[in-house]
């Protein structure tokens, strides 16, 4: 096993680069993740303080008071102007609106405006505006059908939100899952690491005269290329593992409970299979440390940015979409995106996931056969 | 006979590097193969190691047709390359281990031999150290150590002291006879024409890809009309003394440039004598003088009409 064990003591001298990808995964996840999550956590419908001048005191204005109340906190008031100044400065409202005297009739029935009065800069203003027109619209409707004041506040009184009905297809109740930005993130961490650790690895192998020494040694090539994959596989299998234990230990219930799992973790398994084959290609041109580190941040990221890693594809442009769909990343986005969003991986979705995972294996043979010709190029001069 | 090449013939496009290239190495023997760069030493050595595809010839070791899956000739060859072939991610002792493992299974014997070749190479104080850290005549030596450690039979050494300081190479000569004495063939390429002197039991000079002449260093040197080259320092002479000297019995050569005469004579007694009895005769003052038998580089020269470093 001495290809298998060179290649592991090369890849533990570059224990450090891999500790420090994985931090950066690792923090990546959770920022974006903290980021995402924060809107939707802190989402809450803005109640304020409205104070209420009601010089009708009819059943009408009494109801239109009461809707107001349905989402604010109403607070009655006199109609003092200074108190009103008063009650505004010290902001016990935010809010005030007058209802004029026959309020049914200027109103409703008429075109007037209902007086209102805002803290200058407030921008919550727009809300209540939009309920006082919601009931004034209303009201009109109901007015021109001919009901009476005490009817159209009834009606009011009785009139119910409209019902939705939503149909949560994700299972995530609208919300993107935690262990979803993680695989998300997936690809970064595959390419960085693996272009990284084994391109290292396969420019220590044709350094100098190496290949001929080994090449001239009693370990047949066919072995040493046995080995040589096997390492390979070990340690991209490891990665993998690395990963999927930390999905379970940081997402456990949820991760294995959204019915998906095993879909996530075939995909990431797929994307692991193009990203070593990539680093194999990789590793088979590059000529020195230096240049590696070049290329592995610009494939880790280049492809990351373009295929909606770190950027959502909605907001790329139509030519970026399109170039993006000759990157392997991209369809490794678009299943996860697709795992995101359904709950039932059936059907037609089924069909969608399974070709995205497809075309990833398509790009994972056509690097092996890219570094199969490299290498036939590079040896043509061995036999 | 441990190699046998006959009539190899290696072509790079339209540059032939090996023309109709023979070659017999004896079990026992330090077989030199001498030439300047790009004679096709190295070309050679990788046929030999089925490195390299060849045109045409054939090429036995240890009477055992070469072909790039013979494992069983392969086990028992060491190669030393003309680069330094070394894991620079590995330490001095796992280099000489890995090596050694790609030739030995066995860990507990892998173990002394690895241990033998730390000895052997003189690295026992850099067992820990990287290839990075040592300096230049180390790493050779340690370059050395990984080629040998696996005690084959026949030891391939291509150049393996370019650009190594004289204490190192002293110590890599040294090496290389009591790895001889230990019963291995070796077969060293070099330009360096001292240092296959110094060790090889035969010696092979080629150029342009094919032997231009075999044997012993003193049956190379019987083959040349060159016997011994008298060098006279700081004497004025003239047309006539030049013309006299010439005449001398054994002097076929001689050349005056700035009061320095270098005669050559050929193989004979007394011929520093004659010389400087001829000066004292006609009481010409002179110098410092040097007597010198042939190199290998007056083999060359004569040979080819050029210096082996030209």
């Amino acid at each position: 096993m001495t290809v298998f064990k060179i290649y592991m003591k090369i890849a533990k001298k570059n224990m450090w680069m891999i500790l420090l990808y994985l931090a950066v995964f690792f923090v990546v996840t959770v920022m974006f993740q903290g980021f995402a999550g924060a809107d939707v956590e802190n989402y809450a419908a803005e109640s304020i303080p409205v104070g209420i001048v009601d010089k009708d005191g009819s059943a009408v204005s009494e109801s239109f008071a009461q809707y107001i109340g349905r989402t604010n906190k109403v607070v009655r008031l006199e109609d003092d102007k200074e108190a009103l100044q008063e009650d505004l400065f010290y902001r016990n409202v935010d809010y005030i609106i007058w209802i004029p005297e026959q309020f049914m009739e200027k109103c409703i029935l008429g075109d007037d405006k209902v007086q209102v009065t805002a803290v200058p800069g407030s921008y919550t203003g727009s809300y209540v505006e939009q309920q006082i027109s919601n009931f004034l619209n209303f009201a009109r409707v109901y007015g021109a059908a001919g009901f009476t004041e005490d009817e159209i506040s009834k009606a009011m009184s009785e009139r119910k939100t409209a019902e939705v009905e939503l149909v949560d297809f994700s299972g995530n109740a609208g919300r993107t899952p935690a262990y979803a930005y993680f695989y998300r993130y997936l690809p970064y961490l595959f390419l960085s690491v693996l272009c990284y650790v084994l391109g290292y690895i396969l420019i220590g192998f044709r350094r100098g005269s190496l290949p001929g020494r080994m090449q001239a040694s009693a370990m047949p090539a066919r072995v040493q290329t046995i080995q040589g994959l096997g390492a390979a596989g070990t340690l991209a299998l490891g990665l993998w593992g690395i990963c999927s234990v930390s999905v379970l230990l940081l997402y456990g219930r949820d991760f294995l409970g959204n019915g998906r799992a095993d879909w996530y973790l075939m995909n990431s398994l797929v994307m692991l299979l193009c990203a070593l084959a990539l680093a194999f290609l990789v590793g088979s041109l590059v000529k020195s440390p230096n240049a590696l580190n070049g290329i592995t941040n610009l494939l880790g990221l280049g492809m990351c940015f373009l295929c909606g890693v770190f950027v959502d594809m909605d907001y790329m442009s139509k030519g970026v979409r399109k170039a993006a769909q000759f990157l392997p990343v991209y369809w490794y986005e678009n299943v996860t995106v697709i795992l995101t969003a359904h709950r039932n991986i059936e059907g037609s979705v089924r069909i969608e996931v399974l070709e995205g995972i497809g075309i990833q294996l398509v790009f994972a043979v056509v690097f092996v056969c890219l570094t199969l010709a490299a290498s036939r190029e590079k040896n043509r001069s061995y036999i | 006979m441990m190699i046998e090449i006959e009539n190899l013939v290696k072509r790079y496009g339209n540059t032939l590097a090996l023309d109709h290239f023979d070659l017999n190495v004896k079990e026992g023997e330090i077989y030199g193969l001498l030439g300047p760069n790009g004679s096709g030493k190295s070309t050679a050595i990788n046929c030999m190691l089925s490195l390299l595809k060849y045109d045409r010839g054939s090429i036995r070791i240890m009477g055992e047709e070469m072909s790039p899956d013979n494992y069983r000739v392969k086990s028992q060859i060491g190669i030393v390359m003309q680069d330094v072939a070394v894991f620079e991610e590995l330490n001095v002792y796992d280099n000489i281990d890995c090596f050694c493992s790609l030739y030995v299974r066995d860990r507990k014997k892998r173990k002394e031999m690895v241990e033998d070749a730390i000895r052997f190479a003189g690295l026992e104080e850099y067992r820990k150290s990287y290839p990075k850290k040592l300096s230049g005549g180390l790493l050779r030596r340690l370059n050395i150590a990984c080629g040998i450690a696996h005690r084959p039979k026949l030891i391939i050494l291509d150049e393996p002291t370019v650009a190594v300081d004289p204490q190192s190479r002293n110590r890599i000569l040294e090496g290389i006879c009591e790895l001889n004495r230990q019963g291995s063939t070796i077969v060293y390429t070099s330009h360096y024409m001292e240092e296959v002197e110094q060790i090889c039991t035969r010696i092979a000079i080629m150029d342009h890809g094919k032997n231009i002449a075999i044997g012993t260093k003193e049956e190379l040197k019987s083959m040349i009309k060159t016997g011994e080259t008298v060098t006279i320092e700081a004497v004025i002479l003239g047309v006539d003394d030049l013309a006299e000297i010439r005449e001398l019995p054994h002097v076929f050569d001689l050349h005056y440039e700035d009061q320095k005469l270098v005669v050559k004579c050929t193989r004979a007694k007394h011929n520093l004598l004659r010389i400087l009895n001829y000066l004292q005769e006609k009481d010409i003052p002179f110098g410092r003088v040097f007597s010198e038998l042939p190199t290998l580089n007056d083999v060359f020269l004569e040979i080819t009409g050029k210096r082996l470093r030209d």
